[in-house]
């Protein structure tokens, strides 16, 4: 290779070197506010240097406030009557003090009383409309209000933290900062962007979106409708909460009235929610608690629990479990490749499953049970009395029968056989693959069917908790 | 007689053009000079192996050094 070939090599090399090196560099430590701005595009770096403006406007009784700010923080809590009071504290990004405070002196407070509210605002857009493009100087406008008690407040703030505190209402959209809201005493609105989003005490309904941001509501008196995008939520004691969450996880506790969530890639966890609940959700798991009112839980790829129901539940699963545990009202279960494990069913079930076992310690009431590819068990909590239609393929059934019980059986088995060895069962038909009688006199219908594997029945005192079917 | 087909001497002049350009546009404010930059000097070896190629074929068409 010829020389020249070799120094324009090294000279390409050389030259991606420096330009990677200054990349990393400008990604992780910035230069500097002047003179290579071109490469850096950071305004907010280097020597900073803070002044404060304060002013105050008579406001009548009642008088809503809208606050426009961006690039700082916006605070807003409760003061005298009659009186706003606002102080705007800019930062500016100089070299020295001089300079940062001639440039300080440009930046002003705007305020306005416009169609019976007042706007307050600063001239940041005029301020930064006459800067050259090279030069940009950074400055953040910080401002704190306090309100009179009693104020609706509108806040509008970009790139900046929001605290609200202590107002009749509160709209708030936000971006790139935190936003905490709390102590409202009527509705709050919320919007917010690329931050995280502390809603508390608030007395009326909350209505909030958020994208990219977890999201904590807490002690809302009214109805919480929520609207969260790759972001967790939690709420705490929310007088009914309906959320639409997409990449996030819920944590509920002390819902006051009715859940519904609409979920894409949600997990969802709640506990202790007075009303009814109705989760839909994909590839993440559900679990419920403690449930007043109805429930219905499906989750597409992942698992699905309910547990201390007090009404009717639904759940379906296409390739998790179901997992039940006492639940006072009647119950429905669907799963497509997944398996099912109840305790404590009060009145009966609907079961519909393929790919796992059904297993079921305690019920009262009827059961119609279809399983495909595994096992059902059935361990009755009381005498059996009530209608049991259970028909399995490629599984066995095994049935634990207590004393008391009053029905009349028909169990069969297609490569299998039937088991019936009960204390006080009269057999009409016996054979190894089919059995019909009574117990107790007779009484409801106990369908038993099976292909693949046996039948087996047992008094409640003979069955043992490892024997499964085969 | 001709002067031989000289790649590298293309690829540094057309480097030297880009980077001029780039360099211009970035302080009229149209492009971010640094991450435009990064993002394609690897091309500039692209150019330079293809044009390599582009000379050695040239080279051998004409009877020239294999």
């Amino acid at each position: 290779m010829r020389a020249s070939k070799v120094g324009v090599l090294v000279l390409i090399l050389g030259f991606g070197a420096t330009v990677e090196t200054a990349w990393h560099a400008r990604n992780h430590f910035g230069v500097g506010p002047w003179d290579w701005q071109v490469l850096t595009g950071d305004k907010f770096s280097g020597p900073s240097f803070q002044f404060e403006d304060m002013e105050a406007q008579v406001v009548p009784e009642g008088t809503p406030v809208e606050i426009e700010n961006s690039f700082g923080g916006v605070r807003a809590v409760m003061g005298a009557p009659g009186e706003v009071k606002i102080v705007l504290r800019k930062v500016v990004y100089r070299r020295n003090e001089q300079e940062a405070e001639a440039f300080a002196g440009r930046l002003r407070l705007t305020r306005a009383l416009e169609g019976g509210a007042l706007r307050i605002n600063t001239n940041r857009r005029e301020v930064e409309a006459g800067q050259d493009g090279h030069h940009r100087i950074g400055f953040e406008t910080h401002l704190e209000v306090t309100l009179p008690p009693g104020t609706r407040l509108k806040v509008q703030n970009e790139h900046g933290a929001t605290e609200v505190a202590d107002v009749a209402e509160a709209r708030v959209w936000g971006s790139y900062e935190p936003i905490r809201v709390e102590r409202v005493a009527g509705v709050a609105e919320v919007s917010s962007r690329h931050g995280d989003v502390t809603v508390a005490d608030v007395k009326g309904a909350l209505n909030l979106d958020a994208q990219h941001g977890g999201v904590d509501i807490r002690q809302i008196g009214g109805k919480a409708t929520l609207d969260v995008e790759h972001g967790d939520v939690t709420a705490n004691e929310v007088g009914g909460l309906d959320l639409k969450l997409r990449q996030g996880d819920l944590s509920a506790d002390g819902i006051m009235g009715d859940l519904e969530v609409a979920g894409e890639h949600a997990g969802v966890r709640a506990v202790a929610v007075t009303g009814r609940v109705v989760v839909e959700t994909g590839y993440k798991d559900v679990q419920v608690e403690r449930v007043g009112g109805d429930v219905r839980l499906v989750s597409k790829h992942g698992d699905v629990r309910a547990a201390d129901i007090a009404g009717a539940v639904y759940a379906e699963s296409r390739y998790k479990d179901v997992e039940l545990a006492r639940i006072a009202g009647p119950a429905e279960v669907r799963v497509m490749h997944g398996g099912v494990q109840a305790q404590g069913l009060e009145k009966g079930a609907l079961i519909r499953t393929a790919g796992d076992d059904v297993i079921i310690d305690g019920f009262r009431g009827g059961l119609d049970i279809q399983a495909e590819r595994g096992s059902v068990r059935l361990r009755p909590s009381v005498a059996v009395t009530e209608a049991i239609n259970v028909r399995v393929t490629n599984g066995g059934i095994e049935m634990d029968v207590p004393e008391g019980s009053r029905f009349t059986l028909d169990a069969s088995a297609v490569r299998g056989e039937v088991v019936a060895e009960v204390a006080g069962f009269t057999a009409l038909q016996s054979g190894p693959l089919r059995v019909t009688g009574t117990m107790g006199g007779g009484g409801s219908t106990v369908n038993l069917s099976a292909e693949g594997a046996n039948v087996e029945l047992r008094s409640a005192a003979t069955i043992t908790t490892d024997s499964g079917p085969r | 007689m001709a002067q031989p087909f000289k790649p590298e001497t293309l690829v540094l002049g057309l480097t030297l053009i880009v980077v001029g350009v780039l360099w211009t546009l970035a302080n009229h404010g149209s492009i971010d000079l640094l991450g435009t930059l990064r993002r394609w000097w690897p091309a500039t070896l692209v150019l330079w192996g293809t044009l390599e190629l582009y000379g050695s074929y040239a080279d051998r068409r004409a009877g020239g050094p294999q």
